[in-house]
């Protein structure tokens, strides 16, 4: 693989990879640290790249075992939700009352998403966020295809319980 | 979008049978302004997941090839460069701390002012002892005038006493 083909193919994933290691480490410094280990590891190991069938299932998995030796090695901090996590909404000519709504709503989903398990949190990440296919989540989680439905299954109606609960008692 | 549509679509959604289409239809729906009521509860989550879509990472291009130039080049990979620099900036505020207090306390200490207590103040050694003496007669004096008002006291306590009994 040239450099050329490397920017063009591998480059462009990093927002994936990095919101991918976000996700899993909560810390931007750590994932930002993740990230470059990837892309080092896949520039070295450049020769091999051709005969992957799916270079960013590849990168993404790469992401995930990083990123658990770096939780690993040491517990990170769990930064606290209120500084951790920045949503930069755009704001649509929007009244101050909504924007902070919606500011507020993004921080209640984003806690419900950090109580997930693991797996589940990964998988609906994955899908609901990213975008990707069943398969590629198989690939990226080695997880099977039924492993991968059941997660997200069990993940999106964890999601649905909690939300209907927050609307009903406001909690 | 049709609103049984969307009901429809939100059923397949929890039962996770939905595809990648229709779940990028349901975002699409979500993140428009006509949600009805009855599915306001659900928007948001919605929402989050396009919010967090559009974060991008602070990493730029030039400076993921700037390290794969270097390991090119052979030289050892500089991975973790934020991590590094905090861990330094504290062994160097420990430095500038150090340095800043041995400057103060040099000169506290400094021959200056040590002299300043070990200076001789008096030529012969007859002159100092007359000096000392003055000195001690005055302090006596004044304990013997505190100790005479002192002795007023006393005239309380026997006081108390007598009332006492």
């Amino acid at each position: 693989m040239s450099l050329e083909q490397f920017k063009n193919n591998v480059l462009p994933v990093k927002d994936k990879l990095f919101r991918f290691a976000y996700r899993l480490l909560n810390d931007e410094a750590e994932a930002k640290d993740v990230v470059q280990e990837v892309f080092i590891k896949v520039w070295n190991k450049r020769a091999g790249l051709n005969d992957l069938k799916n270079t960013e299932a590849w990168c993404m998995t790469l992401t995930k075992n990083l990123s658990y030796d770096k939780l690993k090695s040491k517990r990170v901090k769990t930064t606290d939700p209120l500084d951790g996590h920045h949503f930069q909404i755009e704001t649509r000519n929007e009244s101050p009352y909504k924007s902070t709504e919606l500011k507020d709503a993004m921080g209640k989903i984003n806690e419900l998403m950090r109580g997930l398990p693991d797996k589940q949190r990964q998988v609906v990440h994955l899908r609901d966020v990213d975008g990707f296919s069943y398969k590629e989540i198989c690939d990226i989680m080695k997880l099977d295809m039924n492993q991968v439905k059941i997660n997200l299954f069990r993940a999106r109606k964890s999601l649905r319980d909690n939300l209907l609960k927050i609307n009903a008692y406001g909690i | 979008m049709e609103y049984s549509r969307i009901k429809a679509l939100l059923e397949k959604y929890w039962e996770a049978e939905t595809s990648l289409e229709e779940e990028s239809e349901l975002k699409t729906f979500f993140n428009s302004d006509a949600v009805p009521n009855d599915l306001e509860e659900y928007k948001y989550l919605f929402v989050y997941f396009s919010e967090e879509q559009k974060k991008v990472s602070t990493i730029k291009d030039e400076e993921l090839l700037g390290f794969i130039e270097k390991q090119e080049q052979g030289e050892a990979p500089t991975k973790m460069v934020s991590m590094w620099y905090s861990n330094y900036s504290k062994i160097a505020a420990v430095l500038l701390f150090l340095v800043v207090a041995t400057f103060f306390i040099n000169k506290e200490l400094s021959d200056e002012n040590i002299e300043r207590f070990n200076k001789e103040t008096f030529e012969t050694p007859e002159e100092a002892f007359a000096e000392t003496k003055k000195a001690l007669q005055m302090l006596s004096k004044n304990l013997g005038k505190g100790k005479k008002e002192a002795k007023k006291i006393a005239v309380f306590n026997k006081a108390q006493e007598e009332i006492k009994n």
